[in-house]
C-alpha cells in the first residue's frame, strides 16, 4: 500500500509518536493514515528522530505544494533551543515566526497564499519534555496507580536502575502501563484501549491545533443536534 | 556527445490553472510531479509546441490526444464547423477563451518563444481590434474567432486556426504552414497511443532503416539480459484488437523466438520506451505517465534504461507521473547509480507557486528516505 495520494502530511519523530497521535486523533473522530501503510485524511510520517525531522523540514514544506504540512517535535531539555532550531528552518522558507512558540501551537504560512505550516512542540509548547509528558496529562488525577508507579520507579532508580533522569517520566509511564489489564501495551494501543484518556487540556489544545492546520471541521457528537 | 544544447528552462505565461509556471534547473532527464490539474501535462505540451516544426499541426495533435478534436474530421461534416475553442480552449484555461487572451511559452535559446493569441477576425480573416469578444458573440456579429500563432523572431510564422481546425496563413493560403529551424529538433510525445503495435512498428521501421536496432536491443537488455534480437512479423502489427501480437524476440538458450507478450507487459512497455528514445536521438522525448503498465518492481531498472539510453543517444527526456513507485524507482536509481542520477531532476509543479520546486539526485534520495510525499 502506498501513501494516500493528495493527503497532507504530519511529520513526527518516530513510530511511537506516529501511533500515539493516530490513536488520539481516532478518539476525536479523525481518521489519519500511517504514511506508506494505510490511507487517511492526513498521513502521519515518522522521520527518524528530532535531528532528521528538523533537517527534513525545508524539503517537506517546499514539496508539500498547496497542501498543509505539520511537524510534531519533542521540546526535550530546552523549549527555547528547540524552538530556535525550528525558527531557523522556517526562516529558510520565508515563514515568519514569533520569538516564543504560541501555546496553542504554531501555524504560519508564506505570505497570504502559501499553504499552512504548523509546528507543535511536545508536550504543550510551554514546557520542556517529550510525548510522555503529554501522555501523562491523559492519566486521570484520581488514578491510584500513577503515584505508586512514580514511587516504584524512584525506588528502582535508588536500587540501580539504569535509565537516565531525563527519561524518568517515560520509565514511570511504562511501569504504570505494566499494571493495566493487558500489561505492557504501547502508547497508541493503550490510548485505543482507553487506558489513557483523550481529553486533557493539552490533548484538546493539540487536536484543536491539528484541526485548524488541516482544515478539519469538528463533527457533532452522535446524538447531538 | 551533445551537439545540441539541452533544454534548461521552460516558462509558460498566462498558463491554464496557474497563470504562470517556470521550470528551470532542468536536467537531461526530468520528471514532473504534482496533483491533478497542476499543469504537468500542459508543461509537456508546451515543450512539444516549442519543439515542433509545425506549430499548427502540434496544436491539433494535442487537441486530438486530449480527445477534443478528430483530425481530418473522419468524414464528419460537423467537424468542419467545430469552434476553435473546442480544440484550443484548454490551452487558455477553458473558460477564458476570448479575443485578447494569449499564452506565451518561453524556452531557452534552443527552443525560442511561442506566443498564441486569440483574436476576432473579420469575414476576410483579418484580425479586428475587439478584445473580450467571445466566440459565441463573434458568430452572431459575423466575426470569426481564431487562434493566432507566432514564433517570435521567425519570419512568415503567422497563421490562423479557424473553425474546423483549418489552418490559414496570413496571405489566405490554406496549405499547411511549417516553420523550419536551421536545425530541426526531433520530438515525440508518447501518450498511450504510442503503445499500439502499429505505432511501435512505425518506430521500428525507422530504427531499422537508420541501423539503430542495436541501440534498442542494448536498452532492452537492461530488463531482459537474455534478449538477443527483436523482430516484427510482417502483416501482424495492425491488429489493434490483439495488441500484443506480431512482435517476437529471441532469447539466449531458447530455440524458437517467443512472442514479446509472453514476457509480460513491462517488457512490451520497455520496448516502446526504447524505440521512442532511439527515434528521438539528439532530440526531445515527452512521456506522459511514464509508469503506465509497469510493475513497481521494475521501475528502478526502467529508469536505469531510460537515463542510460538518454545519455548514450543524447535525448532530452521530460516525463510525468502520479506513481509513488515511479518516484521510488527514481530514488533507487539516484542512490545506486549516482553517475546516472546526476543526469536526473525531479520537479514538483504546484498551482500555488509560479516556480517549480526542483530536486537533484541528492534531494530526491533525501526526501524519499524521509518519507516526504512529493506527488
Amino acid at each position: 500500500m502506498t501513501a494516500t495520494i493528495g493527503a497532507p502530511t504530519l511529520h513526527v519523530e518516530g513510530p511511537e509518536d506516529q501511533h500515539t497521535i493516530l490513536h488520539l486523533l481516532l478518539r476525536h473522530n479523525i481518521a489519519c493514515g500511517l504514511a506508506g501503510k494505510s490511507p487517511g485524511i492526513v498521513d502521519i510520517n515518522p522521520v527518524g528522530g528530532a535531528p532528521a525531522l528538523l533537517d527534513s523540514m525545508v524539503d517537506a514544506i517546499e514539496l508539500a505544494g498547496s497542501r498543509p504540512v505539520g511537524f510534531v517535535l519533542d521540546a526535550d531539555n530546552s523549549l527555547e533551543s528547540r524552538w530556535r532550531a525550528v525558527r531557523d528552518r522556517l526562516a529558510r522558507v520565508c515563514i515568519p515566526t514569533p520569538d516564543v512558540p504560541p501555546t496553542a501551537g504554531f501555524i504560519g504560512r508564506l505570505g497570504n497564499a502559501g499553504a499552512r505550516t504548523g509546528v507543535w512542540l511536545m508536550p504543550d509548547n510551554s514546557d520542556r519534555g517529550a510525548i510522555e509528558h503529554f501522555l501523562d496529562t491523559l492519566v486521570g488525577e484520581d488514578d491510584a496507580l500513577r503515584p505508586h508507579a512514580r514511587n516504584a520507579t524512584q525506588q528502582a532508580k535508588k536500587l540501580g536502575a539504569a535509565f537516565s533522569d531525563s527519561d524518568a517520566v517515560k520509565a514511570e509511564l511504562h511501569t504504570w502501563l505494566a499494571w493495566q489489564k493487558e500489561p505492557g501495551l504501547r502508547y497508541g494501543v493503550a490510548i485505543k484501549e482507553k487506558y489513557f484518556a483523550h481529553d486533557s487540556e493539552a490533548a484538546i489544545a493539540f487536536v484543536t491545533w491539528f484541526r485548524t492546520l488541516y482544515g478539519i471541521a469538528e463533527l457533532p457528537l452522535p446524538g447531538a443536534e | 556527445m551533445g551537439v545540441r544544447q539541452n533544454v534548461d528552462l521552460v516558462e509558460i505565461d498566462k498558463f491554464p490553472f496557474v497563470q504562470r509556471v517556470l521550470a528551470d534547473n532542468l536536467a537531461r532527464v526530468n520528471l514532473f510531479v504534482g496533483e491533478n490539474n497542476c499543469g504537468k501535462t500542459s508543461l509537456l505540451e508546451a515543450i512539444r509546441l516549442l519543439a515542433a516544426d509545425s506549430e499548427a499541426g502540434a496544436i491539433l495533435s494535442i487537441a486530438a490526444q486530449r480527445g477534443e478534436f478528430a483530425p481530418g474530421g473522419n468524414g464528419n461534416s460537423q467537424s468542419a464547423s467545430l469552434p476553435v475553442s473546442s480544440f484550443a480552449s484548454h490551452l487558455f484555461g477553458g473558460h477564458s477563451f476570448e479575443a485578447g487572451k494569449y499564452l506565451e511559452i518561453a524556452g531557452d535559446d534552443c527552443l525560442g518563444v511561442l506566443r498564441l493569441s486569440v483574436a476576432a477576425l473579420d469575414e476576410e480573416n483579418h484580425p479586428v481590434d475587439a478584445p473580450g469578444t467571445k466566440e459565441e458573440d463573434a458568430v452572431v456579429i459575423g466575426i470569426k474567432l481564431a487562434l493566432y500563432v507566432e514564433r517570435l523572431g521567425v519570419e512568415d510564422a503567422d497563421f490562423w486556426i479557424i473553425p474546423g481546425g483549418k489552418v490559414l496563413t496570413m496571405n489566405g493560403n490554406t496549405t499547411s504552414p511549417r516553420f523550419r529551424r536551421k536545425k530541426s529538433i526531433r520530438s515525440l510525445f508518447a501518450g498511450s497511443d504510442m503503445f499500439f503495435p502499429s505505432e511501435l512498428a512505425r518506430l521500428w521501421d525507422d530504427v531499422l532503416v537508420s541501423r539503430r536496432d542495436g541501440e534498442v536491443r542494448s536498452a532492452m537488455r537492461v530488463l531482459e539480459p537474455r534478449l538477443q534480437d527483436i523482430a516484427f512479423l510482417a502483416g501482424n502489427t495492425d491488429r489493434s484488437n490483439s495488441p500484443r501480437t506480431g512482435i517476437v524476440v529471441a532469447l539466449e538458450g531458447e530455440k524458437r523466438r517467443v512472442p514479446l507478450g509472453s514476457l509480460g507487459e513491462g517488457v512490451y512497455r520497455l520496448l516502446a520506451l526504447a524505440l521512442a528514445l532511439s527515434w528521438c536521438r539528439g532530440g526531445i522525448l515527452l512521456l506522459d505517465e511514464i509508469d503506465t503498465g509497469l510493475h513497481y518492481s521494475v521501475m528502478g531498472n526502467v529508469w536505469r534504461m531510460v537515463v542510460k539510453t538518454a545519455i548514450d543517444l543524447d535525448v532530452n527526456v521530460f516525463a510525468t507521473t502520479h506513481s509513488y513507485d515511479c518516484i521510488r524507482g527514481l530514488a533507487w536509481l539516484c542512490e545506486n547509480h549516482p553517475e546516472l542520477g546526476e543526469q536526473v531532476s525531479l520537479h514538483k509543479i504546484d498551482r500555488s507557486r509560479d516556480h517549480s520546486v526542483a530536486c537533484d539526485a541528492e534531494r530526491i534520495v533525501r526526501t524519499f528516505a524521509n518519507g516526504i510525499e512529493v506527488r
